[in-house]
Protein backbone atom coordinates (compact mmCIF):
# COMPACT_ATOMS: atom_id res chain seq x y z
CA UNK A 1 0.00 0.00 0.00
CA UNK A 2 2.55 2.56 1.07
CA UNK A 3 5.17 1.52 -1.45
CA UNK A 4 3.29 3.12 -4.30
CA UNK A 5 2.96 6.49 -2.60
CA UNK A 6 5.23 9.45 -2.95
CA UNK A 7 8.01 9.42 -0.32
CA UNK A 8 7.46 13.12 0.36
CA UNK A 9 3.80 12.56 1.06
CA UNK A 10 4.52 9.54 3.20
CA UNK A 11 7.24 11.29 5.15
CA UNK A 12 5.06 14.32 5.74
CA UNK A 13 2.15 12.17 6.85
CA UNK A 14 4.44 10.21 9.11
CA UNK A 15 5.78 13.40 10.60
CA UNK A 16 2.26 14.48 11.44
CA UNK A 17 1.27 11.13 12.85
CA UNK A 18 -1.32 10.45 10.16
CA UNK A 19 -0.31 6.90 9.31
CA UNK A 20 -1.51 3.77 10.96
CA UNK A 21 1.02 1.73 12.90
CA UNK A 22 1.45 -0.68 10.03
CA UNK A 23 1.81 2.09 7.48
CA UNK A 24 4.25 3.93 9.69
CA UNK A 25 6.36 0.83 10.22
CA UNK A 26 6.43 0.15 6.50
CA UNK A 27 7.32 3.73 5.75
CA UNK A 28 10.16 3.72 8.24
CA UNK A 29 11.62 0.65 6.57
CA UNK A 30 11.80 2.49 3.28
CA UNK A 31 15.20 4.22 3.15
CA UNK A 32 13.92 6.95 0.86
CA UNK A 33 11.07 7.77 3.21
CA UNK A 34 13.31 7.61 6.26
CA UNK A 35 15.79 10.01 4.71
CA UNK A 36 13.06 12.39 3.65
CA UNK A 37 11.49 12.22 7.08
CA UNK A 38 14.70 13.50 8.61
CA UNK A 39 14.80 16.40 6.20
CA UNK A 40 11.17 17.32 6.66
CA UNK A 41 11.54 17.19 10.42
CA UNK A 42 14.41 19.62 10.13
CA UNK A 43 12.24 21.89 7.98
CA UNK A 44 9.44 21.70 10.49
CA UNK A 45 11.78 22.64 13.29
CA UNK A 46 13.09 25.56 11.28
CA UNK A 47 9.61 26.90 10.57
CA UNK A 48 8.65 26.40 14.18
CA UNK A 49 11.40 28.55 15.58
CA UNK A 50 9.87 31.71 16.88
CA UNK A 51 10.67 34.75 14.78
CA UNK A 52 12.24 37.81 16.23
CA UNK A 53 9.82 39.66 18.46
CA UNK A 54 7.99 42.70 17.17
CA UNK A 55 9.04 46.17 18.10
CA UNK A 56 7.27 46.88 21.42
CA UNK A 57 6.23 50.31 20.23
CA UNK A 58 4.72 48.82 17.08
CA UNK A 59 2.88 46.29 19.17
CA UNK A 60 1.35 49.00 21.32
CA UNK A 61 0.36 51.00 18.27
CA UNK A 62 -1.28 48.00 16.70
CA UNK A 63 -3.21 47.25 19.84
CA UNK A 64 -4.23 50.88 20.16
CA UNK A 65 -5.51 50.88 16.60
CA UNK A 66 -7.53 47.74 17.27
CA UNK A 67 -9.03 49.19 20.41
CA UNK A 68 -9.89 52.36 18.53
CA UNK A 69 -11.72 50.25 15.97
CA UNK A 70 -13.50 48.46 18.78
CA UNK A 71 -14.54 51.78 20.25
CA UNK A 72 -15.96 52.85 16.92
CA UNK A 73 -17.99 49.92 15.62
CA UNK A 74 -18.96 50.27 12.02
CA UNK A 75 -22.44 50.20 10.62
CA UNK A 76 -22.39 46.46 10.16
CA UNK A 77 -21.67 45.93 13.83
CA UNK A 78 -24.42 48.27 14.85
CA UNK A 79 -26.81 46.60 12.46
CA UNK A 80 -26.26 43.23 14.00
CA UNK A 81 -23.42 41.78 12.27
CA UNK A 82 -22.91 39.00 9.91
CA UNK A 83 -25.36 40.06 7.26
CA UNK A 84 -22.76 41.93 5.33
CA UNK A 85 -21.97 41.29 1.72
CA UNK A 86 -18.55 41.82 0.23
CA UNK A 87 -20.33 43.66 -2.53
CA UNK A 88 -21.77 46.25 -0.20
CA UNK A 89 -20.28 49.66 -0.49
CA UNK A 90 -16.88 49.74 1.10
CA UNK A 91 -17.61 53.23 2.25
CA UNK A 92 -20.34 52.03 4.59
CA UNK A 93 -18.17 49.42 6.24
CA UNK A 94 -15.24 51.56 7.19
CA UNK A 95 -14.68 52.35 10.82
CA UNK A 96 -15.00 55.89 11.95
CA UNK A 97 -11.39 56.36 12.87
CA UNK A 98 -9.31 53.32 13.64
CA UNK A 99 -6.88 53.73 10.77
CA UNK A 100 -5.45 57.11 10.37
CA UNK A 101 -2.58 58.30 8.33
CA UNK A 102 -0.38 58.83 11.29
CA UNK A 103 3.35 58.25 11.47
CA UNK A 104 2.97 54.96 13.27
CA UNK A 105 1.97 53.22 10.07
CA UNK A 106 5.21 51.68 8.81
CA UNK A 107 4.47 52.81 5.28
CA UNK A 108 2.94 56.14 6.11
CA UNK A 109 4.98 57.94 3.50
CA UNK A 110 3.72 55.69 0.77
CA UNK A 111 0.18 56.12 2.03
CA UNK A 112 0.50 59.87 1.91
CA UNK A 113 1.66 59.61 -1.67
CA UNK A 114 -1.37 57.46 -2.45
CA UNK A 115 -3.58 59.96 -0.73
CA UNK A 116 -2.19 62.71 -2.90
CA UNK A 117 -2.64 60.60 -6.01
CA UNK A 118 -6.18 59.69 -4.99
CA UNK A 119 -7.03 63.33 -4.39
CA UNK A 120 -5.75 64.23 -7.85
CA UNK A 121 -7.79 61.43 -9.43
CA UNK A 122 -10.88 62.50 -7.54
CA UNK A 123 -10.40 66.09 -8.58
CA UNK A 124 -10.09 65.07 -12.23
CA UNK A 125 -13.13 62.83 -11.98
CA UNK A 126 -15.05 65.56 -10.25
CA UNK A 127 -14.26 68.06 -12.97
CA UNK A 128 -15.29 65.53 -15.59
CA UNK A 129 -18.56 64.79 -13.87
CA UNK A 130 -19.25 68.47 -13.46
CA UNK A 131 -18.64 68.96 -17.17
CA UNK A 132 -20.99 66.09 -17.98
CA UNK A 133 -23.64 67.51 -15.74
CA UNK A 134 -23.42 70.84 -17.43
CA UNK A 135 -23.91 69.08 -20.75
CA UNK A 136 -26.70 66.69 -19.75
CA UNK A 137 -28.63 68.42 -17.08
CA UNK A 138 -26.82 66.70 -14.28
CA UNK A 139 -29.27 64.20 -12.91
CA UNK A 140 -27.76 60.84 -13.76
CA UNK A 141 -26.68 58.22 -11.26
CA UNK A 142 -23.04 58.52 -12.12
CA UNK A 143 -22.82 62.02 -10.83
CA UNK A 144 -24.31 60.91 -7.55
CA UNK A 145 -21.87 58.09 -7.15
CA UNK A 146 -18.97 60.31 -8.00
CA UNK A 147 -19.99 63.01 -5.60
CA UNK A 148 -20.31 60.46 -2.82
CA UNK A 149 -16.91 59.17 -3.68
CA UNK A 150 -15.50 62.65 -3.59
CA UNK A 151 -16.96 63.38 -0.22
CA UNK A 152 -15.45 60.28 1.30
CA UNK A 153 -12.07 61.23 -0.05
CA UNK A 154 -11.78 63.66 2.81
CA UNK A 155 -11.89 60.95 5.44
CA UNK A 156 -8.64 59.72 6.78
CA UNK A 157 -9.55 56.04 6.57
CA UNK A 158 -10.68 56.46 3.01
CA UNK A 159 -7.23 57.78 2.37
CA UNK A 160 -5.77 54.72 3.98
CA UNK A 161 -7.81 52.52 1.70
CA UNK A 162 -6.73 54.54 -1.25
CA UNK A 163 -3.24 53.66 -0.15
CA UNK A 164 -4.21 50.07 -0.74
CA UNK A 165 -4.52 50.97 -4.34
CA UNK A 166 -8.00 49.93 -5.33
CA UNK A 167 -10.98 51.98 -4.41
CA UNK A 168 -10.14 55.21 -6.09
CA UNK A 169 -7.39 54.35 -8.49
CA UNK A 170 -8.66 51.37 -10.45
CA UNK A 171 -11.11 52.27 -13.13
CA UNK A 172 -13.88 51.54 -13.70
CA UNK A 173 -14.76 52.81 -10.28
CA UNK A 174 -16.96 51.03 -7.77
CA UNK A 175 -20.61 51.83 -7.93
CA UNK A 176 -20.55 51.99 -11.70
CA UNK A 177 -20.44 48.26 -12.24
CA UNK A 178 -23.60 46.31 -11.74
CA UNK A 179 -23.38 43.12 -9.77
CA UNK A 180 -24.01 40.23 -12.09
CA UNK A 181 -25.61 36.99 -11.04
CA UNK A 182 -23.50 34.24 -12.54
CA UNK A 183 -25.82 31.52 -11.35
CA UNK A 184 -24.88 28.02 -10.22
CA UNK A 185 -21.63 26.53 -11.44
CA UNK A 186 -19.95 23.31 -10.51
CA UNK A 187 -16.29 24.14 -10.89
CA UNK A 188 -13.84 27.03 -11.12
CA UNK A 189 -13.47 26.33 -14.82
CA UNK A 190 -17.20 26.64 -15.31
CA UNK A 191 -17.19 29.84 -13.33
CA UNK A 192 -14.39 31.23 -15.46
CA UNK A 193 -16.23 30.23 -18.59
CA UNK A 194 -19.40 31.93 -17.49
CA UNK A 195 -17.56 35.03 -16.37
CA UNK A 196 -15.75 35.15 -19.69
CA UNK A 197 -19.09 34.99 -21.47
CA UNK A 198 -20.34 37.85 -19.35
CA UNK A 199 -17.30 39.95 -20.07
CA UNK A 200 -17.47 39.17 -23.76
CA UNK A 201 -21.13 40.05 -23.85
CA UNK A 202 -20.60 43.33 -22.14
CA UNK A 203 -21.43 41.90 -18.77
CA UNK A 204 -22.95 44.48 -16.57
CA UNK A 205 -26.16 45.44 -18.24
CA UNK A 206 -28.76 43.81 -20.40
CA UNK A 207 -26.36 41.16 -21.66
CA UNK A 208 -26.31 39.55 -18.24
CA UNK A 209 -29.72 38.06 -18.77
CA UNK A 210 -28.74 36.57 -22.08
CA UNK A 211 -26.05 34.50 -20.41
CA UNK A 212 -28.38 33.02 -17.87
CA UNK A 213 -27.93 35.48 -15.04
CA UNK A 214 -29.35 38.84 -14.20
CA UNK A 215 -27.85 42.16 -13.49
CA UNK A 216 -28.56 43.82 -10.21
CA UNK A 217 -28.02 47.22 -8.87
CA UNK A 218 -24.76 47.66 -7.04
CA UNK A 219 -26.71 49.46 -4.37
CA UNK A 220 -29.26 46.70 -3.97
CA UNK A 221 -30.13 45.66 -0.49
CA UNK A 222 -31.46 42.18 -1.11
CA UNK A 223 -28.05 40.80 -1.92
CA UNK A 224 -26.50 42.56 1.01
CA UNK A 225 -28.44 40.27 3.29
CA UNK A 226 -26.37 37.24 2.40
CA UNK A 227 -24.35 36.32 5.49
CA UNK A 228 -20.64 36.83 5.45
CA UNK A 229 -18.06 35.96 8.07
CA UNK A 230 -16.49 38.69 10.09
CA UNK A 231 -13.18 37.27 9.02
CA UNK A 232 -13.18 39.53 5.98
CA UNK A 233 -12.83 42.60 8.11
CA UNK A 234 -14.68 44.90 5.79
CA UNK A 235 -15.83 45.07 2.20
CA UNK A 236 -12.81 47.00 1.10
CA UNK A 237 -10.63 44.17 2.28
CA UNK A 238 -12.64 41.67 0.28
CA UNK A 239 -12.32 43.85 -2.79
CA UNK A 240 -8.61 44.35 -2.25
CA UNK A 241 -8.20 40.66 -1.65
CA UNK A 242 -9.80 39.92 -4.98
CA UNK A 243 -8.51 42.74 -7.12
CA UNK A 244 -5.17 43.46 -5.54
CA UNK A 245 -5.14 46.89 -7.13
CA UNK A 246 -5.95 45.72 -10.62
CA UNK A 247 -8.84 47.15 -12.61
CA UNK A 248 -12.16 45.51 -11.87
CA UNK A 249 -13.84 44.41 -15.08
CA UNK A 250 -16.84 42.60 -13.64
CA UNK A 251 -18.38 42.11 -10.27
CA UNK A 252 -20.79 39.34 -9.57
CA UNK A 253 -21.81 36.50 -7.43
CA UNK A 254 -22.43 32.88 -8.01
CA UNK A 255 -23.00 29.59 -6.33
CA UNK A 256 -19.89 27.49 -6.79
CA UNK A 257 -20.34 23.85 -6.02
CA UNK A 258 -23.13 24.74 -3.62
CA UNK A 259 -21.27 27.56 -1.89
CA UNK A 260 -22.15 31.22 -2.43
CA UNK A 261 -19.19 33.21 -3.67
CA UNK A 262 -18.55 36.76 -4.68
CA UNK A 263 -16.78 37.05 -7.97
CA UNK A 264 -14.53 39.60 -9.56
CA UNK A 265 -12.96 39.67 -12.97
CA UNK A 266 -9.86 41.78 -12.68
CA UNK A 267 -6.89 42.72 -14.79
CA UNK A 268 -6.03 44.36 -18.04
CA UNK A 269 -7.78 43.39 -21.23
CA UNK A 270 -6.52 40.08 -22.48
CA UNK A 271 -4.98 39.27 -19.14
CA UNK A 272 -8.02 39.08 -16.92
CA UNK A 273 -8.34 36.75 -13.98
CA UNK A 274 -11.45 35.51 -12.29
CA UNK A 275 -11.30 35.63 -8.51
CA UNK A 276 -13.95 34.22 -6.22
CA UNK A 277 -14.17 34.78 -2.48
CA UNK A 278 -16.38 32.60 -0.37
CA UNK A 279 -18.60 33.54 2.53
CA UNK A 280 -15.73 33.26 4.96
CA UNK A 281 -13.50 35.50 2.91
CA UNK A 282 -11.25 32.79 1.55
CA UNK A 283 -10.16 33.06 -2.04
CA UNK A 284 -11.50 29.87 -3.58
CA UNK A 285 -10.79 30.65 -7.22
CA UNK A 286 -7.99 32.68 -8.71
CA UNK A 287 -7.23 31.76 -12.27
CA UNK A 288 -7.02 33.24 -15.73
CA UNK A 289 -10.36 34.12 -17.22
CA UNK A 290 -9.62 32.15 -20.35
CA UNK A 291 -8.30 28.94 -18.87
CA UNK B 1 -14.11 36.33 25.37
CA UNK B 2 -17.72 36.84 26.39
CA UNK B 3 -16.86 40.09 28.09
CA UNK B 4 -15.04 41.34 25.01
CA UNK B 5 -18.04 40.44 22.87
CA UNK B 6 -20.28 42.26 25.29
CA UNK B 7 -18.34 45.48 24.94
CA UNK B 8 -15.72 45.23 27.65
CA UNK B 9 -12.77 47.08 26.21
CA UNK B 10 -10.35 45.88 28.87
CA UNK B 11 -11.33 42.30 28.19
CA UNK B 12 -10.66 42.77 24.51
CA UNK B 13 -7.29 44.33 25.21
CA UNK B 14 -6.35 41.42 27.44
CA UNK B 15 -7.50 38.99 24.77
CA UNK B 16 -5.51 40.70 22.06
CA UNK B 17 -2.41 40.90 24.22
CA UNK B 18 -2.68 37.23 25.05
CA UNK B 19 -2.83 36.24 21.40
CA UNK B 20 -0.61 38.94 19.98
CA UNK B 21 2.67 37.08 19.87
CA UNK B 22 1.38 34.00 18.14
CA UNK B 23 -0.41 36.13 15.55
CA UNK B 24 2.77 38.09 15.11
CA UNK B 25 4.71 34.90 14.50
CA UNK B 26 2.19 33.84 11.87
CA UNK B 27 2.30 37.19 10.11
CA UNK B 28 6.07 37.32 10.32
CA UNK B 29 6.43 33.93 8.68
CA UNK B 30 3.77 34.55 6.04
CA UNK B 31 4.96 37.97 4.98
CA UNK B 32 8.66 37.33 5.48
CA UNK B 33 9.62 40.69 6.90
CA UNK B 34 8.96 42.95 9.81
CA UNK B 35 7.36 45.88 8.02
CA UNK B 36 4.76 43.87 6.14
CA UNK B 37 4.12 41.73 9.20
CA UNK B 38 3.42 44.83 11.27
CA UNK B 39 0.99 46.14 8.67
CA UNK B 40 -0.76 42.82 8.28
CA UNK B 41 -0.97 42.21 11.99
CA UNK B 42 -2.42 45.62 12.59
CA UNK B 43 -5.07 44.95 9.97
CA UNK B 44 -5.76 41.61 11.59
CA UNK B 45 -6.08 43.10 15.07
CA UNK B 46 -8.46 45.72 13.75
CA UNK B 47 -10.51 43.08 11.97
CA UNK B 48 -10.65 41.00 15.13
CA UNK B 49 -11.69 43.99 17.20
CA UNK B 50 -14.39 44.87 14.72
CA UNK B 51 -15.54 41.32 14.26
CA UNK B 52 -15.45 40.09 17.83
CA UNK B 53 -19.06 41.01 18.43
CA UNK B 54 -20.05 38.88 15.47
CA UNK B 55 -17.75 35.98 16.27
CA UNK B 56 -20.14 33.08 16.68
CA UNK B 57 -17.90 30.58 18.42
CA UNK B 58 -18.31 27.86 15.81
CA UNK B 59 -14.55 27.73 15.46
CA UNK B 60 -12.13 28.13 18.33
CA UNK B 61 -11.08 31.72 18.81
CA UNK B 62 -7.53 30.68 18.05
CA UNK B 63 -8.54 29.21 14.71
CA UNK B 64 -10.72 32.18 13.88
CA UNK B 65 -8.00 34.65 14.72
CA UNK B 66 -5.51 32.69 12.66
CA UNK B 67 -7.91 32.89 9.78
CA UNK B 68 -8.29 36.62 10.15
CA UNK B 69 -4.53 37.06 10.37
CA UNK B 70 -3.87 34.78 7.43
CA UNK B 71 -6.31 36.71 5.30
CA UNK B 72 -4.72 39.96 6.39
CA UNK B 73 -1.29 38.68 5.44
CA UNK B 74 -2.40 37.39 2.06
CA UNK B 75 -4.22 40.64 1.50
CA UNK B 76 -1.09 42.57 2.34
CA UNK B 77 0.94 40.51 -0.10
CA UNK B 78 -1.68 40.84 -2.81
CA UNK B 79 -1.84 44.55 -2.25
CA UNK B 80 1.85 44.72 -2.88
CA UNK B 81 1.52 42.23 -5.74
CA UNK B 82 4.55 40.28 -4.83
CA UNK B 83 5.93 37.43 -2.89
CA UNK B 84 7.21 38.02 0.60
CA UNK B 85 10.50 39.84 0.82
CA UNK B 86 12.59 38.40 3.59
CA UNK B 87 14.51 40.56 5.99
CA UNK B 88 18.12 39.93 6.76
CA UNK B 89 18.34 36.32 7.92
CA UNK B 90 17.51 35.86 11.53
CA UNK B 91 19.72 34.27 14.08
CA UNK B 92 18.95 30.62 14.15
CA UNK B 93 17.29 29.36 17.25
CA UNK B 94 16.03 32.59 18.69
CA UNK B 95 13.28 31.85 21.13
CA UNK B 96 11.87 28.49 21.94
CA UNK B 97 9.82 26.24 19.78
CA UNK B 98 6.25 25.83 20.91
CA UNK B 99 5.59 22.68 22.75
CA UNK B 100 3.08 19.98 22.29
CA UNK B 101 2.93 19.40 18.58
CA UNK B 102 -0.14 17.25 18.39
CA UNK B 103 0.13 13.90 16.75
CA UNK B 104 3.60 14.55 15.49
CA UNK B 105 6.37 12.06 15.40
CA UNK B 106 9.05 13.00 17.87
CA UNK B 107 11.77 14.73 15.95
CA UNK B 108 13.70 12.01 14.21
CA UNK B 109 16.14 13.99 12.12
CA UNK B 110 19.68 12.89 11.87
CA UNK B 111 22.24 15.32 13.17
CA UNK B 112 23.51 15.76 9.66
CA UNK B 113 20.13 16.71 8.30
CA UNK B 114 19.53 19.28 11.00
CA UNK B 115 22.94 20.78 10.57
CA UNK B 116 22.61 20.87 6.82
CA UNK B 117 19.45 22.86 7.16
CA UNK B 118 20.51 25.03 10.03
CA UNK B 119 23.78 25.94 8.44
CA UNK B 120 22.00 27.55 5.54
CA UNK B 121 18.97 28.59 7.40
CA UNK B 122 17.14 31.54 6.15
CA UNK B 123 13.74 30.15 6.63
CA UNK B 124 11.97 33.33 5.63
CA UNK B 125 13.80 33.47 2.33
CA UNK B 126 12.93 29.87 1.66
CA UNK B 127 9.31 30.37 2.64
CA UNK B 128 9.14 33.38 0.34
CA UNK B 129 9.94 31.14 -2.59
CA UNK B 130 7.07 28.80 -1.89
CA UNK B 131 3.75 29.21 -3.65
CA UNK B 132 1.49 31.16 -1.36
CA UNK B 133 -0.92 28.33 -0.79
CA UNK B 134 1.85 25.97 0.24
CA UNK B 135 3.46 28.54 2.50
CA UNK B 136 0.27 29.22 4.39
CA UNK B 137 -0.46 25.54 4.90
CA UNK B 138 3.04 24.76 6.13
CA UNK B 139 3.18 27.73 8.49
CA UNK B 140 -0.24 27.02 9.94
CA UNK B 141 0.81 23.45 10.59
CA UNK B 142 4.39 23.75 11.69
CA UNK B 143 4.35 27.11 13.42
CA UNK B 144 0.77 27.43 14.60
CA UNK B 145 0.30 23.73 15.26
CA UNK B 146 -3.17 23.57 13.77
CA UNK B 147 -4.45 20.19 12.71
CA UNK B 148 -5.46 19.52 9.13
CA UNK B 149 -9.14 20.14 9.71
CA UNK B 150 -8.43 23.49 11.34
CA UNK B 151 -6.10 24.47 8.53
CA UNK B 152 -8.81 23.49 6.09
CA UNK B 153 -11.20 25.82 7.84
CA UNK B 154 -8.68 28.64 7.89
CA UNK B 155 -7.81 28.33 4.22
CA UNK B 156 -11.21 27.20 3.01
CA UNK B 157 -9.96 23.97 1.48
CA UNK B 158 -10.61 20.28 2.14
CA UNK B 159 -8.31 18.39 4.54
CA UNK B 160 -7.01 16.28 1.68
CA UNK B 161 -5.83 19.40 -0.07
CA UNK B 162 -4.28 20.58 3.17
CA UNK B 163 -2.31 17.37 3.42
CA UNK B 164 -1.11 17.68 -0.15
CA UNK B 165 -0.07 21.29 0.26
CA UNK B 166 1.78 20.62 3.47
CA UNK B 167 3.65 17.68 1.98
CA UNK B 168 4.58 19.59 -1.14
CA UNK B 169 5.44 22.72 0.77
CA UNK B 170 7.69 20.91 3.20
CA UNK B 171 9.31 19.05 0.36
CA UNK B 172 10.04 22.23 -1.54
CA UNK B 173 11.35 23.88 1.60
CA UNK B 174 13.68 20.96 2.22
CA UNK B 175 14.94 21.22 -1.32
CA UNK B 176 15.35 24.96 -1.07
CA UNK B 177 17.20 24.82 2.20
CA UNK B 178 19.35 22.08 0.82
CA UNK B 179 19.94 23.88 -2.44
CA UNK B 180 18.94 27.54 -2.21
CA UNK B 181 19.32 28.12 -5.92
CA UNK B 182 16.34 25.95 -6.75
CA UNK B 183 13.08 27.74 -7.29
CA UNK B 184 9.89 25.72 -7.27
CA UNK B 185 7.29 26.20 -9.92
CA UNK B 186 4.50 28.45 -8.86
CA UNK B 187 1.06 27.23 -9.83
CA UNK B 188 -1.37 29.85 -10.93
CA UNK B 189 -4.47 28.18 -9.60
CA UNK B 190 -5.52 26.56 -6.42
CA UNK B 191 -6.02 22.81 -6.56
Amino acid sequence: MTAARDPDDLASALLDGLLSDDEAAAARRDPAVAARLAELAAVRDAVRRQPRSPDPAARERGLAAALAAYDSPDEADLAGGGAVSPMRSARAARPAAPRTDTPWRPHGGARRRWLTAAAVVLAVVGVGILARNLDSGGDDDTSTAASESSSEGGESNAAADAGGGTDQTAPPSDGQLAIVDLGDVGSPAALAQRAAAMVAAGSSDASAGAAGGQAESGQGTAQAARPRSAACGDDAQAERLAAGGEPVVLRGRATLDGQPVDVWVVGASGDERVVAVDASCAVVVDQPLQD
Amino acid sequence: MAAAQAGDRDALEALLRRHHDRLWALCRRLTGNHADAEDALQDALIAIARGIRRYDGRAAFTTWSYRVATNACLDELRRRRRRPVADVPETVGVGAAPEGVGGAVSAPPTAGAVDAVADRLDIDAALALLPQEFRAAVVLRDLCDLDYAEIGRVLGIPPGTVRSRIARGRSQLADLLGNPTDTPDRPSTRP
